[in-house]
């Protein structure tokens, strides 16, 4: 605490934090501080007071906030549902734990490991069996005879199937397919979160069962996220297009026609599917990311007085998105910026801060506001 | 007010996989957290329910990677931002699109008839409340940060996702209107 003081005004005590953490929580050598300090200056003892009356009636203000009232017995359930996600989690891990250092912890965790083994051999053995998982569910409804493979490492693991797409296996996850795989069609059934880069073919889609979710695609690269516990299924896709739809009754020919819940996704957009209320909600990725084509040469993203409309086309463009903007307002409006570095998002707010517009992303779409530019 | 020194103690334990330490953590910042998490979103209780729940369940399966925060309180309340935010994130994008500024001259403008109102206010605290309340929301927020949760502007300002000075001025701007308008 060694700035001057002797010059501070109300405003300047109510909003110091050395004055406030001593009236918030005053401890023995604050104390002393500031008595020591209101003796060496007393004509600035009547700014001082006024700020504390000031602390003081702000927050007797802010009372209602401050006696938020939390009960007990909801305090009670919330740390009863935390303790269980865990327990959930620590059982989880403790199969597939992975052995680090050598140390007492080691010995006990791989006893732990073994009777966490036994009870579920037991469980296994003496029946109920209910809470088979859908992933294991769908292995023997779709297939006779299996090829899988389970990532049990800590890495990133890759699979290459006979058809020659690839796919990426996050640490946890397993992907399933049939010896016959490619012969008639190219189904897989996957679990935990994959990247699939599917080799094209227009003859045999390529389906991809996850939880209550079937994707059927063509040839693309995108990601499933599925894993058995999680609360929501995401669907995001990187290129081409992809159809997602719920797999209501867990059959082995998705229904195919009109009456399926689903959605159809293109690049840098992503749904999520809520498994409780079997929702979808598709929007646009966090980051989106240029669209590799083969044709046309990117945009530089470098203009000089350009009519911002066409900026707008190259970014949708690149990015596969859908702007939505009124042509007639944006017709005066221009731009001079060089934005080859920034990212999908980054261009956005510039391109719209510079044209004194404002944008919001509403599901997949991306709206920008704007009440035009005055003409030069 | 626990002290810092003890507050380390109980962390680390909690991150050698103590769970009682954990217990014992969730018990000295919940309510804390339940009260800025309705401040936020007040529509829904169950929603910051789980916001609270998916903070700490996460800190139990990150916890060997986490470093000892400086101050607790002031971690949670931004992990618990964080995750409301990410699960709101169509809402916060709206927000993202209008400079600080805007908002808050958006609120000035609305809230200066107040005393043209004919409101009789029973008693001084019910004025301040209500003055309160016609400030914008995120000076609003930032008060009640500074003023009760006792954060400081460096913590305010990461919460608020502003800079340091930015947030001093929230809070300055908002204790000047107040004092302008009640006698101290």
């Amino acid at each position: 605490m060694k700035k001057d003081y002797t010059r501070f005004t109300v405003a300047d005590f109510v909003t110091d934090d050395a004055f406030l953490q001593h009236h918030l929580h005053p401890t023995v050598s604050s104390q002393s501080f500031w008595e020591n300090w209101l003796a060496c200056n007393p004509n600035r003892a009547e700014e001082w007071n006024q700020a504390k009356r000031l602390i003081e009636a702000v927050q007797l203000g802010l009372d209602d906030y401050t006696r938020t009232f939390l009960s007990e017995e909801a305090e009670e359930q919330l740390l009863n549902r935390i303790l269980s996600t865990n327990a959930q989690y620590n059982q989880r891990t403790s199969r597939s734990w992975r052995i680090k250092s050598s140390s007492l912890a080691q010995v006990i965790a791989v006893a732990a490991c073994i009777l966490v083994m036994i009870s579920i051999g037991l469980r296994y053995f003496y029946g109920n069996n209910d809470r088979e998982s859908i992933y294991t569910k769908h292995k023997t409804l779709l297939f006779d005879s299996v090829i899988e493979t389970a990532n049990t490492t800590s890495r990133i693991d890759s699979v290459t199937l006979p058809d020659g797409s690839t796919i990426l296996l996050y640490p946890g996850s397993r992907i399933s397919y049939s010896v016959k795989f490619g012969k008639v069609d190219r189904t897989v059934n996957i679990s935990g979160r994959t990247v699939l880069d599917v080799v094209k073919n227009p003859n045999m889609p390529f389906i991809v069962y996850a939880n209550e979710l079937v994707t059927k695609v063509l040839g693309t690269r995108f990601e499933v996220e599925a894993y058995e516990d999680s609360r929501d299924v995401i669907v995001k896709v990187h290129s081409g297009q992809v159809s997602v739809f719920k797999n209501s009754t867990l059959t082995k020919r998705p229904a195919s026609g009109t009456e399926q819940t689903g959605v159809v996704l293109r690049p840098n957009q992503q749904v999520k599917f809520s498994r409780q209320s079997e929702e979808f909600n598709k929007k646009l990725v966090d980051a989106p990311l240029p669209i590799f084509s083969e044709e046309a040469q990117e945009p530089s993203f470098t203009y000089e007085e350009a009519p911002v409309i066409s900026v707008f086309e190259d970014l949708e463009k690149v990015y596969g998105v859908d702007l939505i903007y009124t042509k007639s307002q944006l017709e005066t409006c221009q731009l001079t910026a060089s934005l080859s570095n920034e990212t999908f998002r980054e261009k956005l707010t510039i391109i719209c801060k510079s044209i004194g517009a404002t944008y919001e992303v509403i599901d997949a779409y991306i709206i920008i506001h704007s009440t035009g530019c005055k003409s030069l | 007010m626990i002290e810092t020194k003890d507050e380390k103690l109980l962390w680390e334990a909690f991150q050698s996989g103590d769970e009682e330490a954990y217990t014992q953590i969730y018990r000295l910042h919940v309510k804390v957290m339940y009260r800025y998490g309705m401040s936020l979103v007040s529509v829904s209780e169950a929603f910051v329910f789980d916001c609270i729940h998916d903070v700490f369940t996460e800190l139990w399966i990150k916890r060997e990677r986490l470093s000892v925060p400086d101050n607790m309180r002031f971690y949670l309340l931004k992990s618990l931002k964080v995750r409301i935010l990410h699960l709101l994130k169509r809402k916060e994008q709206v927000y993202v699109s209008l400079a600080d500024e805007d908002f808050d001259t958006l609120w000035e403008e609305s809230s200066d008839g107040i005393f043209n109102q004919n409101d009789e206010f029973y008693n001084r605290q019910d004025l301040i409340k209500k003055l309160i309340a016609q400030l914008p929301p995120r000076q609003q927020e930032a008060i009640r940060l500074r003023y009760v949760e006792n954060m400081d502007y460096g913590e305010i300002a990461s919460l608020l996702s502003v800079n340091r000075q930015s947030a001093q001025n929230l809070v300055f701007r908002a204790v000047e209107r107040l004092r302008s308008w009640i006698a101290i």
